[in-house]
């Protein structure tokens, strides 16, 4: 087999490559079975649950001075980055409604260490303040003062012929001057 | 002279029959190549403003569970990098520098050092900022990581790099099959209606929103090609047993990557890359060489010119 060749061959040229690499691979089987990826020691199992179908298909939009901002094609993935990301993760810390059980491994580990918590994780009075920051965000990153900004949630769903039919929006944050 | 020269036949006598060692004369090259990609993919983030001179006005992160940024919270180098835009320009301005100098010298190891902490706090604090762990960035940390080991082993760390991502897909294949997805017939469509529902509803018009209702309307289409990636992941496997199919895993890279990209809205360019180079045989780097010379003659005993 051409990976045990490989090994026999690097354990008679390097000793410290062949200990790199054992320490490595014990690295990924460890974060591998404890399903938590410590970098560099990374775990690849996106999407590998199976994905249901739904009632409503939802998704975050932003309208800036009555303009839509946040629709990119796939190759800007890294600016749509900056923009969905972080509200998909404020969905999920509203949906969560409570600081710990968002941060529950951090609060578990850390919760007795109240200082060392706090240096880790945004606290919960940022996270109040989370569509305050994100409007000086969005005001940096498009170097234009904001009128205006609305963030929905979208909600849809597919017809029996493929196309898709609007079910429903909820104003997630709304600005006007 | 003659015994130089006898030297010399020994040593690439040697280099021939030892195969995990053969790319060690491209050496220079191959880090060459893979830096400058890294330079044209910081190059594509600047052009986004995705660059750490961008952040500094985001101030809730995510840790997750990775205890790698826990420690890095713990240090508080993000708040010193991206305390005012000064320090996040600079702190970008670094970063360019590191990989135009491990373009330059490739052979020193701090520069390889320097390069490899620069584009690790890069990838961390884009991660934190942007709340989500993004893996693009990993396989070019995995790939900095690698050059920390002594330069004259770089064949070795090259073909363990290899080896790697054929973990990378097969693991990704394995993680389907033990948590359900490959035998769930219908996540193909699934994962389409989901990932999809912002650009069908903000591109209506778009031939590929056609395309994607068409899918939707045809199930069968999605989750047939939805298996069919998924295998292509499994194939992977085989470049544990044999380099012979090398080509194969090629194309099935690049399978992934264009229906990911088209259906699914991901894209690892950074990665995708990295991993063709990794599958390519020496024959190929043997021929850009050559090109290389021809451009930039040099001593040819002493390998590439780049």
């Amino acid at each position: 087999m051409l990976l045990i060749s490989f090994f026999k061959t690097i354990f008679k040229k390097s000793k410290i490559l062949f200990l790199g690499i054992i320490i490595y691979i014990l690295g990924i089987t460890y974060t591998g079975i404890a399903i938590n990826q410590i970098s560099p020691f990374y775990v690849w199992g996106m999407y590998a649950t199976p994905t249901k179908s739904k009632d409503e298909y939802s998704f975050t939009q932003i309208t800036y001075n009555n303009e839509i901002i946040d629709n990119f094609p796939v190759y800007m993935d890294f600016k749509k980055g900056f923009y969905n990301y972080p509200l998909y993760t404020y969905l999920s810390y509203e949906k969560l409604s409570n600081h710990e059980s968002f941060n529950k491994n951090a609060h578990n580990k850390l919760g007795k260490y109240p200082k060392l918590y706090e240096r880790i994780i945004s606290n919960e009075k940022e996270w109040e303040r989370y569509f305050i920051y994100y409007k000086d965000f969005l005001e940096v990153r498009l170097k234009n003062k904001a009128n205006s900004i609305l963030i929905e949630e979208i909600k849809i769903n597919y017809q029996e012929n493929g196309k898709s039919i609007k079910k429903g929006k909820r104003t997630l944050y709304e600005y006007s001057k | 002279m003659e015994k130089v020269l006898r030297k010399e036949k020994e040593h690439f006598t040697n280099i021939q029959s030892n195969s995990w060692n053969q790319f060690e004369k491209y050496s220079n090259l191959i880090v060459r190549v893979c830096t400058l990609w890294i330079l044209f993919t910081l190059i594509l983030r600047w052009i986004q403003s995705a660059l750490p001179l961008n952040y500094y006005s985001l101030k809730l992160i995510s840790v997750k569970n990775d205890y790698a940024y826990w420690l890095f919270r713990y240090t508080q180098i993000d708040r010193l990098i991206l305390q005012n835009s000064t320090s996040a320009t600079l702190f970008t301005l670094s970063l360019f520098v590191s990989i135009i100098l491990l373009f330059l010298f490739p052979r020193l190891w701090l520069i390889r050092f320097n390069a490899f902490v620069h584009y690790c706090i890069f990838a961390i604090l884009n991660n934190l900022y942007i709340t989500h762990h993004m893996h693009y960035f990993m396989l070019i940390i995995l790939f900095l990581l690698a050059l920390l080991f002594p330069f004259r082993l770089f064949s070795y760390t090259w073909n363990a790099m290899r080896f790697y991502v054929c973990w990378l897909y097969a693991s990704a294949f394995l993680w389907k099959v033990r948590f359900g997805a490959f035998l769930d017939w219908n996540t193909g469509v699934e994962t389409v209606k989901n990932n999809m529902a912002k650009w069908v509803y903000q591109n209506p018009e778009h031939f590929l929103t056609d395309i994607i209702h068409f899918g939707i309307a045809h199930p069968f289409i999605f989750n047939f090609g939805h298996k069919l990636v998924l295998i292509a992941e499994g194939i992977f496997l085989i470049g544990f047993f044999t380099k012979k199919y090398d080509k194969l895993l090629i194309f099935s890279a690049l399978l992934i990557f264009i229906s990911t990209a088209l259906f699914s809205d991901v894209f690892f360019i950074e990665q995708l890359f990295i991993i063709i180079l990794l599958f390519l045989s020496p024959h190929y780097w043997e021929k850009l060489n050559n090109i290389t010379n021809s451009i930039m003659p040099c001593n040819k005993s002493k390998g590439s010119s780049i």
